[in-house]
């Protein structure tokens, strides 16, 4: 029997408190609920658990298990049904609308699909979160495309890139406003494997050279297991576990993505 | 030939005056459809996105649908005849050029109203998505996200409505707009003078295709989305 570190599972009397360590992002018995002609889909059941600072955590499941989900209610891209998220000790419910407003833009994100807009150039793209804030930065702009590794294609437009291209350019956008928190949904999976692992190594560099606290949400458990730090493990809108990821080889395999996710990640 | 060239010659005071009604009632018409309709177009996409929650908004893009669609469904001529009494209200009169603009900038804005909001809903829902993640304000979502995204489409819309308003002009003359098309059934129509018809025909023809021209290439210009 292999000894795995599990540090909590989900549960009404779930103690998300780590003493000692510093929270970035603190979710508390978060549920949602969807509604979709009149039938209701619970996405997620009383969630909690803890995101400590400059970590890179993970966030796995199978399709449905709700992992896209909780980042965008992080994100405040949706409405909680129940719970609280503290963002750097802040409830997102507490606070009034300026000043969630302001709290939502010190987190940046990534997405699957890239999210661009295509009648913009790269350097409008990229200078986009700078301009709904009523800042202009163009040398941030050109700092943060040389990050990435963009600054030759500075005045093309997003049809003229590789996805990995395109990948690179939503990493810049989003690093424009010196985000504290980095939320990245999928953003490998519509990338074949060597512009996926570009793109990993583009966010770890993130985390290292600019303190930034990145949240990765993948069915992939080979990524999880090479880039991150600790990963919550979900299944149909519950937290099964959350887990310390150990760089480990596994060989065994088992049934349930639960199974195979606690084998393959501890 | 020399003969259309000759009574081309003859009528081409009458036919610039013509064409000068025309434009200035598509001028005036285009300009209140764009002012009013691209607005209301915008209402009525924010709608089909349950984009609002606030009573007086679902009640005011309520109101926006249903002008759309009663001006769309009325028989234009039965439209213009029937607002009379509001056009001698509001120009002080209900017959000349401006009082024929009046109702056409009705329809226009109706018919923009609705190739508007059919233009935005081809807005992939990323764009979206990433606005609110920005937390951008309700106006930058729409003057930063979603015209630039929709603006090849506005422009092609534009120009159709621009197209269906010269089209629904020649009809103006009921109210005594006179216009080009006016011009080719009394002078041409009514006087037998069919090759100053067929003429006029050509013009609008001519005058039609250089507008779609123009539409089509100012939108393919501000189309990024595919460029090879």
């Amino acid at each position: 029997m292999k000894s795995i570190n599990i540090e909590h599972v989900t549960g009404d009397a779930l103690n998300v408190k780590s003493p000692g360590v510093i929270s970035m992002i603190k979710i508390k018995g978060v549920s949602k609920e969807f509604k979709q002609k009149k039938i209701k889909i619970q996405a997620l059941r009383a969630v909690s658990m803890e995101i400590r600072r400059l970590e890179f955590f993970g966030i796995v499941g199978a399709s449905g298990s709700g992992k896209s989900t909780l980042l965008k209610l992080i994100n405040g891209l949706d409405d909680l049904t129940a719970g609280e998220i503290l963002i750097d000790g802040d409830s997102l419910k507490d606070i009034n609308k300026k000043e969630r407003r302001r709290k939502i833009q010190t987190i940046g994100m990534i997405f699957q699909q890239f999210n661009l807009l295509q009648n913009l150039t790269v350097r409008q793209n990229v200078g986009l979160p700078l301009k709904v804030q009523g800042k202009k930065n163009p040398q941030k702009v050109k700092e943060m495309l040389a990050f990435v590794g963009m600054e030759e294609h500075i005045n093309n437009y997003p049809s003229q890139l590789s996805g990995g291209q395109k990948q690179r350019v939503a990493i810049a956008r989003a690093l424009t406003t010196a985000p504290s928190i980095l939320l990245c949904d999928e953003p490998t999976s519509a990338l074949d494997e060597h512009n996926g692992h570009e793109v990993m190594k583009l966010l770890k560099k993130t985390q290292e050279e600019f303190g930034t606290t990145i949240v990765f949400v993948s069915h992939e458990l080979e990524l999880i297991k090479q880039w991150c730090n600790r990963a919550a493990i979900l299944e149909e809108g519950r937290l099964l576990a959350i887990v310390d990821v150990s760089k480990n080889q596994v060989v065994n395999s088992e049934t349930s993505y639960y199974q195979k996710a606690m084998d393959y990640l501890t | 030939m020399s003969s259309y060239l000759a009574i081309l010659e003859a009528y081409q005071g009458e036919m610039a005056l013509a064409l000068g009604q025309t434009l200035m009632m598509i001028v005036i018409s285009m300009s209140v459809a764009l002012l009013i309709g691209l607005p209301m177009g915008t209402v009525l996409y924010l709608r089909t996105i349950h984009f609002f929650h606030s009573k007086p908004l679902l009640i005011l893009s309520r109101l926006v649908n249903l002008y759309v669609d009663i001006v769309r469904s009325f028989p234009f001529l039965l439209f213009v005849v029937s607002i009379i009494p509001f056009t001698r209200f509001v120009l002080g009169t209900s017959f000349g050029t401006m009082a024929a603009a009046f109702p056409l900038c009705f329809v226009a804005t109706a018919n923009y109203a609705r190739m508007s909001e059919q233009a935005l809903l081809d807005v992939p829902r990323e764009t979206l998505e990433l606005s609110k993640s920005l937390c951008a304000t309700t106006w930058q979502l729409i003057f930063h996200f979603l015209y630039v995204e929709a603006r090849s489409g506005l422009v092609l819309g534009f120009t159709t409505v621009t197209i269906g308003m010269i089209s629904y002009s020649t009809i103006m003359g009921v109210v005594g707009g006179g216009g080009i098309g006016d011009f080719a059934i009394r002078y041409g129509y009514q006087s037998y003078e069919y090759e100053l018809m067929y003429t006029t025909i050509v013009v609008m023809i001519v005058s039609v295709v250089m507008i779609q021209t123009m539409g089509t290439l100012l939108a393919s210009h501000l189309d990024k989305r595919k460029i090879f």
